[in-house]
């Protein structure tokens, strides 16, 4: 199956490469997303799957190596260029949810819905589909102070589908969640790659992720130890 | 639709931001419209008289700076300039500094406008009560209703006395205001000169010619300057001109109001800056998630100025509603101009105003990593 992402020794260094004050956030990291796939990134706070995941999310720029999207070689884009990437091609999930606290749900949706180009008047029926797949059709009017964290988590999900990217790119995605509603979330994201064949990405310590069929990613020291098809 | 719902939507979430912002705005542009209307109001009463006589060319003592510092002499050059080609008519008018005692026996100074009835220079207009006619009586007088605060309030039959003489109220005018605030009394040419023998016996203090319609004024005006050699000749307009540009910029009093517009200006410039900054940092993050799903810098900046345009427009509106409740319960001295103009000049200047403010919030937003979003 053709990788819809390619990452080929890929490093990060903060600070002047030459410097022995430098911190080296990853090292030589190589990784493949197909379509339909679930890949998790685990690892110890500091060992560089936040810069992994940026990078992978082409918002942030690896020091060395090479990140192809969709077979685009998209490293040396510069900003006026990502951010058409980002808006193609990636859907991310936030931690902290990051929605737009003055917007409803379903002004949320539609917002990410008019970045990614579609047009005025399909944004209300193509963000009430999307909010019909995550479940939260009768939250649609609320705003995200009056629902929970489960429930603004899958807001952010509806909106990271907004535009039908390819990838969804979750970082620490049932962190804030208690353990029933993370497990609702991580099966969500199971189903996304299932049926609509997304290539999902999650970040997370959470071990309900065994539940689900993944590959497992390890990182430490900035270096991908182990890689094991599930 | 949805960056104008979140810009509103940000605008409105923190409602005291949102009152305190507007506030500042309305009262910069309160302060705005009422200063610069205050100077448009008070340079149009400083050669009011002028634009409401008829004459075309106004001929006066030597160097005389304004309408309102004149001095007298001759009146029977009336007869030279009568005679100068290209004249149709010309007529004498007085223009005098007085006091007239008032009913609690304190003195107030007015500027008296002694005109000839059967003329067209001088006369009152926007008459309430009493007709021209009835300044033919003896030491009769029309006195505006807006120099009541000062002056009293006044009916007709009322007397005053007015240097030594005394004058009866014959007629009352509306809306008519000097400059230099004290108030016109009108009054008949030979009233004038009896209110005040010592200056103006024998004496004028404007030869006020009409030029036929078959000669240019400017031909006319320079064989009047040829035959007046000591004497200024000015066309309406240059006189009108040179009166208001003396009132409101060789005194300083136009450079004050501006300065007063000015501050106004800065005033809200500051507080709309300071409140979009606060709203901007409140909402970082939100604008970190904007750049992270594929915002450009312009999509995120678009949604600061839209909100610094609906806080323009909002404010404007309130100061709008509030500048005309003012100008329905000021003192009646003051006039206040708001033309068109003004309006639509006070608008634009507070959409750059809220622009402006909006640039600081702008460069910090530019300044946004989209990765500081991972940062739980």
């Amino acid at each position: 199956m053709r990788p819809i992402l390619q990452a080929i020794q890929l490093s990060k260094i903060y600070g002047d490469p030459e410097s022995p004050t430098r911190v080296v956030a990853l090292q030589n990291a190589s990784i493949q997303l197909v379509p339909g796939k679930v890949v998790c990134i685990t690892g110890p706070s500091g060992s560089g799957k936040t810069t992994l995941l940026s990078i992978l999310g082409c918002i942030l720029k690896p020091t060395s190596g090479d990140l192809l999207i969709d077979g685009i070689p998209v490293t040396n884009l510069n900003e006026t260029s990502l951010p058409e990437i980002r808006r193609k091609y990636i859907g991310f999930v936030f931690q902290s949810y990051n929605l737009f606290r003055s917007l409803t749900v379903q002004e949320n949706v539609e917002l990410a819905l008019q970045l990614k180009g579609l047009p005025d008047s399909g944004l209300s029926s193509r963000a009430s589909e999307l909010l019909n797949l995550v479940g939260l059709s009768h939250r649609k009017n609320f705003a995200p102070a009056d629902i929970s964290g489960g429930e603004k988590q899958r807001v952010a999900i509806a909106r990271a589908l907004a535009g039908d990217p390819p990838l969804i790119l979750a970082d620490e995605p049932t962190a804030n969640l208690d353990s029933k509603t993370g497990g609702e979330i991580l099966g969500l994201f199971e189903l996304l790659a299932r049926e609509q064949k997304k290539s999902v990405v999650i970040v997370t310590h959470d071990p309900r992720i065994s539940k689900i069929p993944h590959r497992p990613v390890f990182i430490e020291d900035g270096r991908i130890q182990e890689v094991a098809h599930a | 639709m949805p960056m104008w719902t979140l810009a509103l939507k940000n605008l409105i979430h923190d409602r005291t931001r949102l009152v305190i912002t507007l506030t500042g705005i309305t009262f910069s542009v309160v302060l705005i419209l009422i200063q610069v209307g205050m100077f448009l109001g008070m340079t149009a009463n400083s050669s009011t008289v002028i634009e409401h006589s008829d004459g075309d060319l106004w001929i006066m003592a030597r160097n005389s700076q304004n309408f309102d510092m004149v001095n007298p002499f001759p009146e029977s050059l009336v007869t030279a300039a009568r005679s100068v080609e290209g004249v149709e008519w010309a007529e004498t008018l007085i223009q005098q500094f007085a006091f007239m005692r008032l009913e609690n026996g304190g003195t107030e100074q007015i500027e008296i406008i002694g005109f000839d009835l059967t003329g067209k220079v001088g006369r009152p207009w926007n008459i309430l009560k009493g007709n021209i006619h009835d300044l033919s009586g003896a030491d009769a007088i029309f006195v505006d209703e807006t120099a009541m605060a000062r002056l009293g309030r006044m009916s007709i039959g009322d007397s005053r006395e007015l240097v030594r003489r005394k004058v009866r109220v014959a007629g009352i005018t509306r809306g008519i205001m000097s400059f230099t605030t004290s108030p016109y009394i009108f009054t008949s040419y030979e009233t004038a000169q009896r209110i005040v023998p010592e200056q103006l016996a024998g004496k004028t203090t404007y030869i006020v010619a009409k030029v036929a319609s078959d000669h240019s004024i400017e031909g006319v005006k320079q064989q009047m300057q040829k035959r007046f050699r000591n004497y200024d000749v000015h066309t309406s307009k240059e006189w009108a001109h040179k009166t208001r540009y003396y009132w409101t910029w060789q005194t300083g009093i136009g450079a004050g109001f501006f300065g007063n517009a000015l501050m106004g200006f800065i005033v809200g410039l500051v507080i709309v800056s300071q409140t979009i900054y606060s709203a901007t940092m409140d909402h970082i993050r939100e604008y970190g998630t904007l750049k992270a799903i594929g915002a450009k810098n312009k999509h995120v900046y678009s949604v600061i100025l839209k909100q610094a345009g609906i806080s323009a427009i909002a404010g404007f509106l309130l100061a709008t509603v509030l500048q005309r409740i003012i100008l329905v319960v000021k003192p009646l001295t003051v006039q206040v101009d708001s033309p068109p103009v003004l309006y639509v000049g006070t608008f634009l200047l507070t959409l750059f105003m809220c622009g402006l403010a909006a640039l600081v919030s702008v460069r910090r937003v530019a300044s946004i990593d989209p990765v500081e979003v991972f940062k739980g």
